[in-house]
């Protein structure tokens, strides 16, 4: 599904990552793990666009999708939800849901779909998003991507300081998208959340990655993140 | 008491032209974070373009409506030519580009329309008792209605969602399929659009001459800065402010005096308070 070959990226200036090679299949959770400032968001940020990429090659089913914009990635099937301003905080829910309704030009019963699906929204919809939970702006996020339907999920620490009945909900998001076709590259620090979900793991430091584990293994999960 | 009546609605004339050209000033630098000193050209540019369509169909309103659309492409077009270049400039480098285009359009205009005042009969004519002249009445109530017609698109088309989305939030909305470029072209093509309307109102009240741009520029940089820099709402009062102060002073001083005193009066309030007044609205 994705291919990472021999990326190099970073911010300006400055290189973040060195020669990263990956690949997530369908229908699996692949997971980076590593200390904070390692490279795990910026991986995430320039298989997006959102990062400036030095050198190395993004495909996605085939495609290469390594010179197109942000834009463009989302609409080749690309769904990132970032760990921070994943959302437009001034616009409601509702108009946060329309975005990718009207960017991709989808059937507005879309909306319904998603309501249903995510009944909190719902009730919330006129609301600023700015004044949601941290686990509600999670699902904001989750449901605005999820209408693009992407082909891969980029998801950045979702479980990040939110309380523990919405880090089960959000873990059973992303069991939820593996079972309907979509691959997923999780950034993630809950070993919880680690165990249960991801098929493949990659141990990051310093910009690269240093150790790819196939099952779960706490020891060298735990050296790699630094607890 | 006439005199008053009339200069207050006098006032509300040059508060909607000076807020139509402003709110182009504001939307685009709320949203491209672009500072363009070019903007007042536009307005000029609005006048004449109305001027060149009216001399050949003698028909006011299509002129103006073909001096709007005129100048929305031609503004759009320079910001839009140089976006790619430009992307992720800070605003300096667009002031900078900028106010070499405004130099070069206005000493073009001046190259081709010549430095006298191109004059336009006003299609409405007479006066309405206690509130001046008709056209003046008409322009007021034009500009206020796309001011609404602005506000209205924004807030409820699905265009203006995804404009409102990347003024909020670009990465966030680029993230779902919003192609920046595509919005970004509509935001210049809107901003454009509403200072050519400005200039083709004004068009029979001013008459159309080269310094024309540079002097709305001045007031409506200061209204925006005023008003918050991106700030339609204050942006709008600001301009209803300056156009009324601006004409009551005239019942007193000379109108120099006036636009003097307006000016200095706002930017004491910057200095008073950087913000501007936006936390007041």
């Amino acid at each position: 599904m994705l291919k990472v070959q021999n990326l190099c990226a970073g911010y300006g200036p400055v290189q973040v990552l060195w020669d990263i090679n990956l690949a997530v299949p369908a229908r699996k959770v692949v997971c980076v793990v590593g200390r904070n400032g390692v490279g795990k968001s910026t991986l995430l940020n320039t298989i997006a666009g959102l990062a400036d990429r030095r050198s190395g090659a993004l495909c996605l089913s085939g495609e290469s999708i390594t010179q197109l914009s942000t834009a463009q990635r989302a609409r080749s099937g690309i769904g990132y939800v970032p760990q921070q301003r994943e959302i437009c905080p001034d616009l409601t829910v509702e108009e946060n849901l329309l975005v990718p309704i009207y960017a991709l030009g989808l059937e507005p019963a879309k909306l319904s779909a998603v309501y249903g699906r995510f009944a909190r929204l719902k009730e919330r919809r006129y609301q600023v998003a700015g004044s949601l939970s941290g686990g509600e702006r999670k699902l904001l996020a989750f449901a605005r991507v999820m209408l693009c339907s992407p082909k891969i999920f980029l998801i950045d620490e979702p479980t990040e300081g939110l309380m523990p009945s919405a880090v089960v909900e959000i873990s059973g998001l992303i069991a939820r998208c593996r079972e309907e076709g979509a691959a997923v590259l999780l950034v993630e620090q809950n070993l919880q959340v680690i165990e249960a979900v991801a098929d493949r793991i990659h141990l990051m430091n310093s910009g690269r990655i240093e150790l790819t584990l196939d099952k779960f293994d706490e020891a060298q999960i735990v050296k790699y993140l630094g607890v | 008491m006439e005199i008053v009546t009339s200069q207050l609605a006098n006032g509300v004339v040059v508060g909607t032209t000076i807020a139509l050209t402003a709110l182009g000033l504001t939307l685009i630098f709320g949203i491209m974070h672009i500072v363009n000193l070019a903007h007042g050209e536009f307005y000029a540019l609005g006048a004449y373009f109305t001027w060149v369509a009216y001399s050949l169909l003698n028909k006011f309103w299509v002129s103006a409506a073909i001096g709007i659309v005129a100048t929305a492409i031609i503004g759009a077009a320079l910001l839009m030519i140089f976006y790619d270049k430009l992307k992720g400039a800070g605003p300096l480098r667009w002031a900078l580009l900028t106010l070499g285009f405004g130099y070069v359009l206005r000493e073009l205009m001046q190259l081709v329309f010549g430095t006298d005042f191109k004059l336009v009969a006003p299609p409405l004519e007479g006066t309405i008792p206690w509130a001046g002249g008709v056209y003046r009445i008409a322009v007021t109530v034009a500009g206020l209605l796309l001011i609404l017609a602005l506000a209205l698109f924004l807030k409820k088309s699905r265009y203006g969602v995804l404009i409102r989305a990347i003024a909020n939030n670009r990465d966030a909305a680029a993230l779902v399929g919003v192609s920046t470029k595509t919005i970004y072209t509509w935001v210049a093509l809107i901003s454009a659009g509403l200072a050519g309307a400005a200039g083709a109102f004004m068009l029979p009240v001013t008459s159309a001459y080269p310094t024309m741009g540079l002097e709305i520029m001045i007031m409506a940089f200061v209204v925006v800065v005023v008003g918050g820099m991106g700030n339609i709402q204050g942006a709008l009062i600001a301009s209803l402010l300056a156009g009324l102060a601006q004409s009551l002073l005239t019942l007193i001083v000379e109108p120099t005096v006036a636009t003097i005193i307006v000016l200095v009066a706002f930017m004491l309030v910057l200095v008073v308070r950087r913000e501007g007044l936006q936390k007041l609205w």
